[in-house]
């Protein structure tokens, strides 16, 4: 009979170790660590009188990790006797169980009611939308707009009333900043004709572009890098997801795209003395502020050009 | 996006050779950054590089998004590819491993320059030459 394995083989650990030093020598430490383990990350510690970092570094708790262990902490009292006067270093060790690390980071992410009509979902997970609920199909990534942010879920607030207003919701549409793509996605969904998502970094509109096409969004939104003011045309609703500074910087051009009684929604500014200047600086271009949402620290603003 | 950022993850690691193990994995992991997309990005980035540790830095989002920026190799890897050798020495103060002129040293102090704590060329080179001491290397003229 062959032999019988046993039930619970014993499971992959890592040592995980941990060196706080000052900042001046914490770079060859880092090397050091990195060609012995393969990878190292270096974390500031902040203390009341040096600046020290942290580098972290893993090998597989198996046999050989003791001595690598011993040849970093030789390293160490090397390095000591060379750089006197640096401070000490401090060697710590933990034994941390092997994981999943990207399963474990997925199961964070489950499909998030944004607002009462709109949710967004992650690739990996599946999910039957109530009567009169739109889904966006997207995971985080590299552009800013998973919706995991209150700037995002007001500007789609917002948007989310502006359509379910029967009388007049706007047919054409204007992203300014677009990121992942959200929001032009979600004007999309709730029946906006044609929508022009513009972001000066072009990985964001990468991003945007394949969220789109998972999406199936391409025959009514365009993603590009243009620059806003190469844009020759005026739109229903105007939207900015952005920070104060650049919203008051982009605001005679923003101003500018908006149609008459078109919308504008800005998003990103902080509640407070940010809020107040940007009430100011579009009223003063002549649009008339309708109504600010706020969350937490941050605020959104709704305008339109009378 | 100042308010937006939530922090910086900064990671040494091999080019094009980014996996979900440890460091990235965990160092990620808790901070809510796409592993995998990361990987991919990074190795796509740097596939180019062969065997050099390429330091990156991570911006996270407060919404778990996130950029990166790579920065030059470190300076020890510098070092050991000027003197031909494969890494440094363990014990820095009995074995010099290796000598280098300070010529090499400058060229590795220009090439640095952008990333390293330094104003002008000379404390870039002081800063080389105190790395390569610490990895056993002997200073020439």
């Amino acid at each position: 009979m062959p032999a019988k394995s046993p039930a619970h083989p014993p499971s992959k650990s890592w040592l995980k170790i941990t060196i706080t030093a000052g900042e001046t020598i914490s770079d060859p430490i880092a090397d050091f660590v990195c060609q012995l383990t393969g990878g190292v990350e270096q974390v500031p510690v902040a203390t009341a009188n040096a600046a020290q970092e942290q580098i972290v570094g893993y090998v597989e708790n198996g046999p050989h990790a003791q001595e690598q262990l011993k040849r970093i902490a030789e390293y160490l009292a090397e390095l000591a006797d060379l750089t006197p006067g640096e401070g000490t270093t401090r060697l710590e060790t933990e034994i941390i169980p092997d994981e999943d690390w990207n399963k474990a980071w997925k199961e964070r992410f489950k499909p998030l009611p944004i607002t009462a009509h709109l949710v967004i979902k992650p690739t990996w997970e599946s999910y039957q939308p109530n009567p009169g609920e739109k889904v966006i199909e997207m995971d985080p990534g590299m552009a800013f707009g998973t919706g995991h942010h209150a700037s995002t879920k007001l500007a789609l607030e917002f948007i989310e009333a502006l359509f379910h207003d029967k009388n007049t919701p706007p047919k054409t549409v204007l992203d300014v900043g677009t990121g992942t793509g959200i929001l032009a996605m979600a004007a999309a969904l709730f029946g906006a004709q044609e929508v022009l998502a513009i972001d000066n970094d072009p990985e964001a509109v990468v991003v945007a572009e394949e969220n789109i096409l998972r999406n199936a969004l391409q025959p009514t939104i365009t993603a590009n890098g243009v620059a806003l003011e190469e844009i020759p045309r005026q739109f229903d609703l105007v939207i900015a997801n952005i920070i104060h500074d650049t919203l008051i910087e982009l605001a005679a051009p923003l101003a500018a795209h908006l149609a008459l009684n078109g919308k504008l929604i800005m998003a990103g500014i902080l509640t407070g003395p940010q809020t107040d200047n940007i009430r100011a600086t579009y009223t003063a271009l002549g649009l008339k502020h309708l109504e600010t949402r706020s969350e937490g620290e941050w605020s959104a603003l709704l305008f339109t050009r009378p | 996006m100042a308010k937006k950022i939530e922090g910086y993850i900064k990671l040494q690691i091999p080019a094009g050779k980014a996996n979900p193990s440890p460091p990235v994995g965990p160092a990620l992991g808790q901070r809510g950054v796409n592993i995998m997309e990361f990987c991919k990005a990074f190795n796509a980035k740097t596939q180019a590089e062969g065997d050099t540790v390429i330091p990156v830095v991570i911006t996270v989002y407060a919404d778990r998004s996130f950029t990166f920026v790579t920065k030059t190799p470190p300076a020890s890897t510098l070092l050991f590819k000027a003197c031909n050798l494969g890494k440094g020495s363990s014990n820095p103060k009995k074995d010099r491993v290796a000598k280098i002129t300070r010529d090499k040293i400058k060229e590795i102090a220009e090439r640095k320059l952008p990333d390293l704590n330094a104003y002008d060329i000379d404390a870039a080179m002081r800063i080389i030459e105190g790395t390569a001491r610490s990895c056993g290397i002997t200073i020439v003229d």
